[in-house]
């Protein structure tokens, strides 16, 4: 009985500890589905580029890891921004289909830009000893890493929900994601709005995307690997929202651990088939609107 | 007579007659389209070393042309419609292992099997729209993809199918080295589909579809039954893309988990887009591209194949109005405007 | 006169020699590997290969000079993969093929080497029994079966483990490896206690390791894709405590190089069963590894992909020069057969299937001073492989 709940909570904490990390690399991409109604499956390369800058400054320049971690979100935020203006600005009113390839057509560029800078090979990636060491509270032992994703996953949710319903920004974000004719109408210059807030979701993929490589890899085919992830979480979130993104998210952590400790011969299925269950019942995902 | 027709004005003709009389020309054989063929037909002659490649861009083609009817015809996005090319792959495959190896008839076989998995998901389909299906198919293929890696005492998982010797056509025509048999047989069969899908489309059906695609809101107010139409064309559509997996199955006689594998979806919808959606002919055009870049530039750099289609991609989505096709179509109707335009003044 | 006479004579001497050596047509190579798509790490592991056995021994064999084609089977695609061996075939005509990057892309191209009698190097795929699909193919890696069979029996018989858990990947190679480690297992006194199959797109393996550490076997089996993967594994292994539980840890290769290079000290204590110690100090070996650094820099570690290439093309020479130039087919197919050959894993020979026959080494990671170093433990000679009678 005891080791029952012991299993319990270990699958609840890491659970939610990768479902923290599937939230702050997801969040972006729901944020701009529901504001631009933009289908960016070009998502993931923003979370792969954060990993390689991380995995760059420390290998290169020496960097330790935590240290890496604001320029990852930066230089991915700063480099969103020239995509947006020039390719992605254009294509807000296409057919969703043209979107699609649009993306996915970056998403190969991509890769093959990776792999020509980095090397088709998998990155050789150590975290220091500090961060990944096995702590013990009692029975209870917890990876530092996994305590190290809940605590950046906990600021971040705070910070973008203060950040969305205290400040004047936050209210504009909204707005738009409301009703964008409306929002233009009262004289919100949506398209600025709308290049900060891909500029930030971007950045925290990139942010993401280092945290991440501990656990997921890092090779230049990561955007295309974690895709379905991203689309799964802003799925049955449904686009735009955040609280969405975080529960979606969460659910995701969850099942993923929890089918991979329990019922291990179905692994990766669980995930898939809890989409297709969300999806027929609620086409427009947990939270989202039609 | 009105007074209007008295004073010699033209008489007005409905709309609705020009837009069958259009709709006619349109279905009557273009000029290029025997063309076509016959160059299909000179590629045995011409280049007897490539047939391999010939047949497996047939088969390409085909499976994208499968995807056209729902996605440039239905207007239904698909990101998993691998799911069909592989039930009908891997059914040819099994019957063929387990001693049934007469090509025709596995085809047949493979058409009903992916018929049967088309009506079931069509339930599904034709009830979402946008970012949803395109989540829902591309869910379904990877479900798929997962149970057929597990059933690996059934489907040989990750090893493939073994042991698949499908007997010489018509008891007559054995398989050789440059694929000769193969080759004739997939350009007789893709014919046959093509003409299937032909008249699929130039039919009050096929109208109906356009409509579909066009506006999805509009079209019950004006009697057509909407989801019964989808889940029509996804069934056809279902069982044209078996028959693509079980021909390239019968031509390499073996089936492996990339017959219903995710990319293999995104290959196909890149071919479609790059050649053209909604036109019959984009689907070949597409697929020979497609194919016949990848074969040439893995000559040259294979590892830097994706950069290119990536950069295909960017520039067909960006630049052009649908593909190689539109843009072949968008050059002739501005040739035929300077040309009206230096007449009589 | 006489003048013209020379000249016409030297004239003649010239088109003979000319044609003489005309007369000697190149060696032509195809090779079949994954260059494009998210594994093309193989493809560039086999061109080092090629540049270091150039770099070593030239690109002339008994006169003729090596001509390589090279073909990208775009992954696990035995479609792509039968058509370029059809196209190396017929097309391009080529005398040898090194390819089979995948088993189901070796087993596609079986039927027409066999007709075009081509003989053709398995480099990298690992099912069982491939070779055996064509009297033209033999295998330079090296099937599951072995390493997974030696270290089962080893680990009961030899180090007394009785009670086993295999951890393999979740696809067909996985129970193959499950297979064969339970049948070493149980041959050496031993017996399986539990199983898992791992998926192999995760990327979490906490839930995996905790539950083994519940069951708390002896020894675990660990069968996972060298790379990430198993990297991951061991990092999960080593961060919830195993080996401090009395829980053996024993696999096969772990990353792509050295796994006290990737993984440091994370590897403390594993045992690894393999075909190669790639840093042993044979003669063999050292002049691999030079090639390689000449060619690929000296950071590049070599590789197993590399390796494979090496052998096969050394083979092939001592193979064509033992036939003066002269390429047949299947005297070349009886030549293989028939000798051992030196690689520098040691020494190779191939069975009547084309099955590799091969030494297996067993080692362990242990901490030397203040560096994580591999220390041999075992050495099991030419190994065959198992009948593993489905």
């Amino acid at each position: 009985m005891l080791a029952l709940f012991q299993g319990l909570v270990q699958v609840l904490f890491d659970g939610i500890a990768f479902g923290m990390l599937l939230f702050v690399m997801s969040v972006g991409l729901s944020i701009t589905l529901g504001m631009m109604r933009f289908a960016n499956l070009a998502h993931g390369v923003f979370a792969m580029l954060g990993g390689y800058i991380t995995a760059t400054l420390m290998h290169r320049a020496g960097l330790p890891f935590l240290a890496t971690l604001p320029f990852a979100f930066i230089l991915v935020a700063i480099g969103s921004v020239f995509l947006e203006r020039f390719v992605y600005r254009r294509m807000y009113t296409a057919k969703e289909l043209d979107q699609v390839l649009l993306t996915i057509g970056i998403v190969y560029m991509s890769i093959a830009a990776a792999a020509y800078i980095w090397g088709p090979e998998p990155v050789a990636f150590a975290l220091p000893d500090y961060l990944t060491v096995y702590r013990h509270i009692g029975w209870f032992s917890f990876s530092t890493y996994g305590a190290v994703l809940l605590a950046f996953g906990t600021v971040i949710t705070i910070v973008i929900f203060y950040g969305l319903e205290r400040t004047r920004f936050g209210a504009m974000i909204r707005a738009a994601v409301d009703d964008r004719r409306v929002a233009l109408g009262v004289g919100i210059d949506v398209n600025r709005v709308f290049a900060i807030t891909f500029a930030i979701g971007s950045g925290l993929a990139g942010l993401g995307g280092a945290l991440g490589i501990n656990q997921l890899g890092l090779d230049p085919s990561f955007p295309i690997e974690y895709l379905v992830f991203f689309l799964i979480v802003v799925s049955i979130g449904g686009g735009g929202t955040v609280k969405g993104a975080l529960v979606a998210a969460l659910l995701l952590g969850l099942c993923d651990t929890a089918g991979k400790y329990y019922v291990p011969q179905t692994g990766a299925f669980i995930i898939y088939v809890v989409m297709l269950l969300v999806m027929l019942w609620r086409p427009n995902g947990l939270f989202g609107r039609a | 007579m009105t007074a209007d027709q008295r004073a010699g004005a033209p008489t007005p003709v409905p709309i609705a007659d020009t837009a069958v009389a259009d709709f006619r020309a349109r279905a009557r054989w273009q000029w290029y389209e025997p063309i076509f063929w016959l160059g299909a037909i000179a590629w045995y002659f011409l280049f007897p070393t490539y047939l391999p490649l010939g047949t497996q861009i047939l088969c390409a083609a085909l499976f994208a042309l499968s995807l056209d009817l729902i996605l440039g015809y239905g207007g239904i996005v698909s990101l998993g419609h691998t799911t069909f090319f592989g039930v009908g792959a891997y059914t040819a495959g099994l019957l063929a292992k387990n001693g049934w190896g007469e090509p025709v008839t596995c085809l047949l076989a493979a058409a009903a099997a992916a018929a049967i998995v088309g009506w079931v998901c069509s339930f599904v389909i034709v009830r979402v729209q946008g970012v949803a299906l395109l989540l829902v198919t591309l869910g379904i293929n990877l479900v798929l993809y997962e149970v057929a890696n597990k059933a690996y005492t059934i489907t040989g998982g990750a090893d493939g199918l073994q042991g698949i010797a499908f007997k010489p056509l018509f008891g007559a025509f054995d398989y050789d080295i440059y694929g000769r048999v193969s080759y004739i047989y997939t350009l007789a069969v893709v014919f046959l589909m093509f003409l299937v899908a032909r008249r699929i489309v130039y039919s009050p059906f096929g109208l109906a579809l356009k409509g579909m695609r066009e506006n999805w809101k509009r079209m019950p107010a004006l009697g057509a039954a909407l989801r019964r139409h989808g889940a029509l064309i996804f069934v056809l559509s279902a069982a044209i893309a078996g028959v693509a997996g079980a021909l390239l199955a019968e031509s390499v006689q073996f089936v492996a988990l990339d017959s219903l594998g995710p990319q293999r979806s995104i290959d196909v919808l890149t071919m479609l887009i790059v050649g053209g959606t909604g036109v019959l002919y984009g689907s070949f055009v597409g697929a020979t591209v497609y194919m016949v870049a990848r074969d040439q530039l893995a000559d040259i750099n294979p590892a830097y194949w994706y950069f290119w289609i990536g950069l295909m991609l960017v520039v067909v989505v960006l630049f052009t109005r649908n593909g190689v096709v539109g843009a072949l179509s968008d050059l002739w109707d501005w040739l035929r405007r300077k040309r009206h335009r230096r007449g009589p003044a | 006169m006489r003048k013209i006479l020379g000249i016409a004579v030297a004239a003649a001497l010239v088109v003979i020699a000319g044609g003489a050596r005309a007369d000697e047509p190149p060696l032509k190579i195809g090779v079949i590997m994954t260059y494009s798509g998210p594994q093309a790490t193989y493809g560039h592991q086999a061109d080092i290969g090629i540049a270091a056995y150039l770099k070593a021994h030239g690109d002339t064999i008994a006169g003729r000079k090596l001509v390589f084609i090279r073909k990208d089977d775009t992954g696990l695609a035995p479609d792509v993969s039968k058509r370029v061996t059809q196209e190396l075939a017929v097309r391009d005509k080529v005398d040898i093929i090194l390819g089979g990057c995948w088993s189901p892309n070796a087993l596609a191209s079986a039927p027409i080497v066999t007709q075009a009698k081509i003989p053709f190097f398995i480099i990298v795929a690992a099912t069982d029994g491939i070779p055996a699909k064509s009297p033209y193919m033999v295998r330079v890696s090296s099937p599951i079966s072995v390493p997974v069979y030696t270290m089962g029996k080893w680990a009961a018989g030899k180090m007394g483990w009785k009670e086993g858990y295999s951890a393999v990947a979740d696809y067909v190679l996985g129970t193959a490896g499950a297979k064969a480690f339970r049948k070493g297992m149980e041959e050496g006194g031993g017996k399986i206690v539990g199983e898992v199959r791992i998926p192999v797109s995760n990327p979490d393996f906490t839930p995996y390791v905790q539950r083994i550490k519940q069951v708390h076997p002896k020894v675990v089996q660990l069968f996972l894709p060298a790379g990430s993967l198993a990297e991951g594994f061991v990092k999960a292994y080593h961060d919830i405590g195993l080996a401090k539980d009395g829980i053996n840890l024993i696999s096969g290769p772990l990353s792509e190089t050295q796994p006290t290079e990737t993984l440091g000290d994370y590897v403390d204590g594993v045992y690894t069963a393999g075909n190669w110690v790639e840093d042993n100090k044979s003669p063999a070996n050292q002049e691999f590894i030079k090639a390689i650094h000449e060619t690929a820099g000296p950071n590049t570690p070599p590789g197993f992909v590399a390796m494979d290439i090496w052998d096969a093309l050394n083979i092939t020479r001592q193979v064509v020069e033992a036939q003066k130039g002269k390429f047949d087919p299947d005297k070349m197919m009886a030549l293989m057969r028939g000798h051992q050959f030196t690689s520098p894993r040691g020494p190779i020979a191939f069975d009547e299937h084309g099955e590799i026959v091969q030494n297996i080494y067993l080692r362990q990671a242990v901490k030397v001073g203040d560096k994580m170093t591999m220390r041999d433990i075992d050495t099991l000679p030419m190994v065959k492989a198992p009948n593993l009678t489905q």
